[in-house]
Parts: C-alpha cells; structure tokens; sequence
C-alpha cells in the first residue's frame, strides 16, 4: 500500500483537476479509507477555492511582471483537453 | 468469533457522510441543490445492502461505499444530461450561515494572502490561480519546481494556521 506521502502530493493537482483518470480514481478510493488524507483533503480544498476565487490572488496578478491576464475559461478548458490526451 | 457486539451498519456507515458529502459535492458542485440528496440516497443504499448481505466484508467498507458512490454520481450525471436539455436548473439558495462562515475564512485568507511576500504570492497566483503546472511556474520566474514547492507549502501552513484559530 503507498504511504500517505504519496496521496497528501496529489491533494493538489487533484483539487485542480489536473490528474490523469485512473490516477483520480485511485486517489478517491484512497481518501475513502484514510481519515488522516481525508482530513487534510477537506482543509486544503476550502483553502484552494477561497484562492481560485477572482479577487483573493488577482493583486498578485498584478504584480506579477512575468504574466499576462489569466486565460479564457475555454483556453484553460482546450488546454486541459490536450494535456489529457 | 469475536465477543464484540457490533455496531449496526447504519452507525459504520453514517461515519462516512463527510467523505461522501465530499466527493458528490466535488462532482456535481457545492451549488447543486441536489448534492445531500444524492448523499442521503447513497447513504440508505448502503444500509440497506449491508442489512441485505450483500456487502460480505470481502474488501473495506470505504471501498465499499466509494463503489456505491462513484456509480451514484454516474448515474445521476447521466440522469441529469438527459433532463438538461430540456429545462434549465433553478439556482440554489445558499444557507446564510454557511455563507458568513465561509466569507470569515476568506477574509481571513485574503488578510494571510495580502501580509506575504510578493516571491510567495505570484507562486501563489500562479499556481492556483492560473493554475498552470509547477514546471510551469518554475520556468516563469526562473526558479527550481523544488522551490516552488517550498514556497507553495510555506504559504499554505500560514494560511492553514490563520484558518484554523
């Protein structure tokens, strides 16, 4: 069995929506079983939506000299498409 | 055979609701109206088989009620894309208290959020708000994945500390 390390590294992407199907999949499971992941799960996903939120980060947009403005939700949504495949 | 009494199959499972409620929500949206009762559906058909004998303790409970889940949503998903089509979902009304709890925490976010260093919130920004990749976001200011990594998990352990008071 993997240890918690491994799972608690795809808390992230998997809140992002950026891991692979079967790789989401195993992820679930785990948090069904494991009350310690789910715990830290459930923290981290309230804490990323607040920072997804538009208003929260979008100061440090602007700051940020290295970006431009974020991307179409379709851009993102095409991306995503393509990474997938 | 154990001396134990055991707990009746609707307390094993009611310790579940959060991490049910968690992945429905995740799947259909927090602001679906119909997310607790997809939960409670899954919740009584999970009694119920556990009471019918169908769940014969082969593999955990958690998987158990992850395979019932995830063919829930599947088919609610599937249910909903038939009716979609023809008539638009009414908005939910949000519960005012969940909602003041909720904007106390992002105030509280957006405070730990503002007081960081401008190296820590562009990571910040860039990793979850423009979320791209940490290669990504390594390559845009030129540092290691490993630092942004360092740097995404210092901001977190702030924000989590400030959360949690």
């Amino acid at each position: 069995m993997k240890k918690h390390g491994h799972y608690e590294h795809l808390i992230d992407d998997y809140l992002l929506g950026k891991l692979k199907p079967e790789d989401q999949a195993e992820f679930e499971e785990h948090y069904f079983i494991c009350p310690h992941c789910f715990a830290k799960l459930d923290q981290q996903s309230e804490i990323v939506q607040i920072l997804k939120k538009e208003g929260v980060l979008e100061t440090a947009g602007g700051a940020c000299e290295h970006v431009g403005p974020r991307p179409s939700l379709w851009r993102r949504f095409k991306a995503r498409l393509r990474g997938r495949r | 055979m154990s001396r134990m009494k055991k707990a009746p199959p609707e307390d094993a499972v009611l310790q579940y609701r959060p991490v049910i409620s968690f992945r429905v929500r995740k799947a259909l949206g927090s602001s679906n109206p119909d997310w607790e009762d997809v939960v409670n559906e899954i919740l009584t058909q999970a009694v119920a088989k556990i009471k019918s004998g169908e769940f014969r303790g082969d593999s955990s409970i958690g998987t158990f009620l992850y395979t019932i889940t995830s063919r829930r949503i599947i088919d609610y998903i599937r249910q909903k894309t038939r009716i979609l089509k023809h008539a638009p979902e009414p908005a939910p009304y949000p519960d005012p208290h969940d909602e003041m709890e909720r904007s106390e925490r992002a105030k509280q976010v957006e405070q730990v959020v503002n007081g960081l260093k401008p190296k820590f919130r562009d990571v910040l920004y860039l990793y979850y708000y423009r979320e791209l990749s940490r290669e990504e976001v390594a390559r845009t200011l030129d540092i290691s994945p490993r630092r942004v990594s360092e740097r995404v998990n210092y901001a977190l352990k702030l924000i989590q500390k400030a959360v949690r008071k």
